[in-house]
């Protein structure tokens, strides 16, 4: 997932929403272009495709090849299975974009699994993890899956390439399906309502890249130190719970904001992708907090794999056995380590401890319920963030109270707004849609943070260092 | 209609406020690298002379530069104007590596091709053994400025610590900011001589106390073999400095002094490297024909606590002395107490 390089030392460089080239550059051209082309439908979608190839091929115009290769041999093989002999095809396209995803980000990981379990010496391979490849390789299964299950057209190809491309959503989601995008691309961006539509995507896009920059961005700062410390010793009680704090926010207020800058992208071309995020710490148990948290991909997970798996209503041996491989994989897609794994499956029986306490109808006064939810969640995020098991038990020891690694965590009243953007209200998404009038005032503040943020992303700051203490 | 209007709103208030804010770099100009600015004032207005001293290798008004760490920065241009005829910028950078030394001699001299002296004050970071092109700090260093091209610096402006320090210029006009240092880079970061605290220096010299400071024992004297396979990177890049400039430019490498609390101890490995690198610079004097000379030793003037700040850091009139000092030895002059002349060609 790495939604936008939460980890420290992250070194993506790629066109980031939050960069200036982004801001200022690529997306006033290409949605000026897009609007100017918008009643030539084909136009616009050539358009769209030639954009989103800049916009991945800045990245690492070595992706270019792959991505581009997946869409446009998954769509061959779709093409070829109109006929009903070559319907086994899609299966193997399925297959192959699978094992695609699994060389190049789990071939390492199952082959030091292999190694530490046998003690053989197995190769490793040194590539570049192709960015956003557990995005669109899931889309390209999902349209290939229900193509096999006959609930998917085929489409053209340019459609079809439009759908995997699609810049704003390339990167980290929402994972949209086809049936609920393809339909979209027919429609007139300056049809009824198009102003307005622009107007609330413009609006969440700018709610997004506050959240990112001014919110996420500093949280990172105070949460990297303290599991950085904890690769190495366990940090002092407060600063354990202020970076698990810092963290538990970064990574929601981060991976939201990304989620609503795509969509709010999406609205100003008229298009309408799914909302992947509810204020999901305000959830009251666990099986509410994934229906809140990245909610396309739960929704993949469920339809694609839970339910297939028998889900729920075959006995309770295969809802355990649907619950822990669709939460195991889950966290592997998170991330190919074992930590995720074991994060995945923490979340699974915490999903079957949640179920079955639901279905003895026994409740608890919400203040608890919420209380245990948020502090099951964070407990996760251990798992999810330290760098390895050691780093899990020692960050541990410090929540525990029983470590004293000093680590300076500054800045921790930004604990405060975080929190409250987390908990209080509703989703930006929902705010924007329902609250949001058209009046002037909104407008020059929407403005006002946009440029805030323009100068706080800004390059070549120097940076003043208090250095001389005579 | 309505939603036209907000989206009339959103759109010129945003750029009417980014081109407000170009239009106040622009004007400002508070690199001094766009050309852009109305006035020509160059006032250094920020304390991170990475991002203030390019200006001042283009301002063509200096044809020789001392470059170092903020262990050179004390010493006054002047003594070396009147040795050499000269006219000197003082580019010594705090905490800079070599590398970025590197670079703002560099810039100096594709600025000046015609530059008659470079003054290197040496110390620490020119002996790394794992020192390399590309080295930086953490406070940022800015290739953009440092580069041929002037238009795309507009990308590293818009942000706020540009307007900050384009606001400072509006400050400096009406008497509310004073420049961090000169025109000619030169700036005293020391407090005042009144108020010098030796209790307060010998803290920061010695930290828990004075110590006496002893030989390791036994020596650790590592063989010719040993020496020859250590490597110093940065030394190279003095060689090719110095190559660039004219032949009848003054060229001075000086060891700055700093307090033997922060030497390597002697007889020890570190010594070794130490002694081993400072003949590497030796002999880079002899083949481009440099005045080398060494304060970096154990001397009165390094072992008296009352000469500094800090470990690293000397007093002003030590430091005016030392330019002074190494402005005569590099111009024929004895060798001045507490320094010695490793090399100076005939």
């Amino acid at each position: 997932m790495r939604p936008v390089a939460w980890r420290a030392g992250g070194t993506l460089v790629g066109m980031l929403f939050q960069s200036q080239i982004f801001l200022l550059v690529f997306m006033p051209i290409v949605l000026g272009l897009y609007h100017l082309a918008a009643r030539r439908a084909v136009l616009r979608e050539w358009l769209l495709i030639a954009a989103s190839l800049v916009f991945y091929g800045w990245w690492d115009p070595r992706f270019l090849p792959l991505i581009a290769g997946q869409a446009l041999a998954s769509w061959a093989l779709a093409y070829l299975a109109r006929e009903s002999y070559a319907v086994h095809l899609v299966r193997l396209g399925i297959l192959a974009n699978l094992a695609i995803l699994g060389i190049f980000k789990y071939f390492n990981f199952f082959s030091d699994t292999i190694a530490s379990l046998t003690g053989a010496e197995l190769d490793r391979i040194s590539v570049v993890l192709p960015i956003g490849i557990s995005f669109y390789t899931f889309q390209i299964v999902s349209y290939l899956a229900d193509l096999r299950r006959g609930r998917a057209p085929l489409y053209s190809m340019r459609r079809f390439l439009l759908y995997i491309l699609l810049f704003p959503q390339l990167i980290a989601g929402p994972i949209v399906r086809h049936n609920e995008i393809m339909g979209q691309f027919d429609g007139n961006p300056h049809g009824p309502g198009a102003a307005e539509a622009f107007a609330r995507g413009a609006v969440l896009f700018v709610i997004g890249l506050a959240k990112k920059v001014l919110l996420a961005d500093p949280l990172a700062a105070m949460a990297d130190p303290v599991f950085q410390t904890a690769t190495t010793a366990a940090p002092a009680f407060g600063a354990a719970w202020l970076g698990l704090a810092a963290f538990t926010l970064q990574i929601f207020l981060d991976f939201s904001a990304y989620s609503e800058m795509a969509i709010g992208l999406g609205r100003m071309m008229g298009l309408r992708f799914p909302d992947n995020f509810d204020q999901p710490y305000r959830s009251l148990s666990v099986r509410e907090f994934w229906r809140r948290w990245h909610m396309t991909l739960s929704r993949f997970l469920r339809d694609y794999l839970y339910v297939p798996l028998g889900g729920s209503r075959e006995g309770t041996r295969r809802y355990l056995v649907a619950t822990f491989t669709t939460m195991g994989l889950c966290g592997l897609w998170h991330g190919a380590g074992w930590t995720y794994v074991v994060w995945g499956l923490y979340h699974g029986a915490g999903l079957v401890v949640c179920r079955g306490w639901e279905a003895r109808g026994r409740t608890l006064p919400k203040l608890v319920a919420w209380g245990l939810t948020l502090v099951f969640v964070m407990f996760g995020w251990v798992l999810f963030r330290a760098a390895d098991f050691s780093a899990v038990v020692t960050m541990l020891t410090g929540l525990a109270g029983l470590g004293s690694a000093a680590v300076a965590v500054e800045g921790a009243t930004l604990l405060v707004p975080a929190a409250l953007v987390s908990l209080v209200g509703v989703s930006p998404q929902a705010m924007v849609e329902r609250w949001l009038k058209p009046h002037p005032v909104f407008a020059v503040a929407t403005a006002a943070v946009f440029v805030y943020c323009v100068l706080v992303v800004g390059k070549g700051q120097p940076v003043s260092f208090i250095y001389f203490q005579f | 209609m309505v939603w036209t209007k907000f989206l009339r709103w959103l759109f010129l208030t945003a750029t009417g406020a980014l081109g407000a804010v170009l239009l106040l770099v622009a004007a400002v100009d508070p690199y001094g690298n766009l050309g852009t600015g109305w006035h020509r004032d160059r006032v250094m207005l920020d304390v991170n002379q990475r991002f203030m001293y390019p200006q001042i290798t283009r301002s063509h008004e200096f044809d020789a530069a001392i470059i170092g760490t903020s262990t050179s920065r004390l010493m006054p241009p002047a003594p070396f104007d009147a040795a050499f005829g000269a006219r000197f910028a003082a580019l010594a950078m705090n905490s800079a590596t070599a590398w970025e030394q590197y670079r703002i001699a560099d810039l100096f001299l594709e600025e000046n091709p015609g530059a008659r002296g470079l003054v290197i004050g040496l110390d620490v970071v020119w002996c790394d053994r794992d020192a390399q092109a590309g080295d930086t700090t953490k406070r940022g260093f800015p290739d953009w400025l440092y580069d041929d091209s002037r238009l795309d610096d507009f990308q590293y402006l818009l942000n706020m610590k540009a307007i900050e320090i384009s606001g400072r210029y509006f400050g400096y006009l009406v008497g509310r900011e004073t420049p961090r240092y000169g025109a000619d880079g030169y700036g005293v970061f020391t407090p005042p001589e009144g108020e010098y605290d030796l209790e307060r220096a010998r803290g920061h010299i010695w930290g828990a106390g004075p110590r006496t400071i002893v030989a390791a024992d036994p020596p650790v004297l590592p063989d010719a073999a040993e020496r020859a396979g250590w490597q110093f990177p940065a030394l190279a890049w003095i060689e090719e400095l110095f190559g660039r400039l004219p032949a009848d430019a003054a060229r001075v490498l000086a060891f700055v002094p700093v307090h033997v609390a922060k030497q390597p101890r002697p007889a020890s490995r570190d010594a070794a490297v130490e002694a081993e690198c400072k003949a590497r610079v030796a002999d880079i004097a002899r083949r481009t024909g440099a005045v080398l000379v060494d304060y970096r030793f154990a001397s009165p003037l390094t072992g008296t606590d009352e000469n500094f700040w800090d470990p690293l850091h000397v007093r002003l009139p030590i430091a005016e002395r030392l330019a002074r000092d190494i402005a005569a030895m590099a111009t024929g002059g004895p060798a001045a107490a507490d320094a010695r002349i490793l090399y100076r060609p005939n």
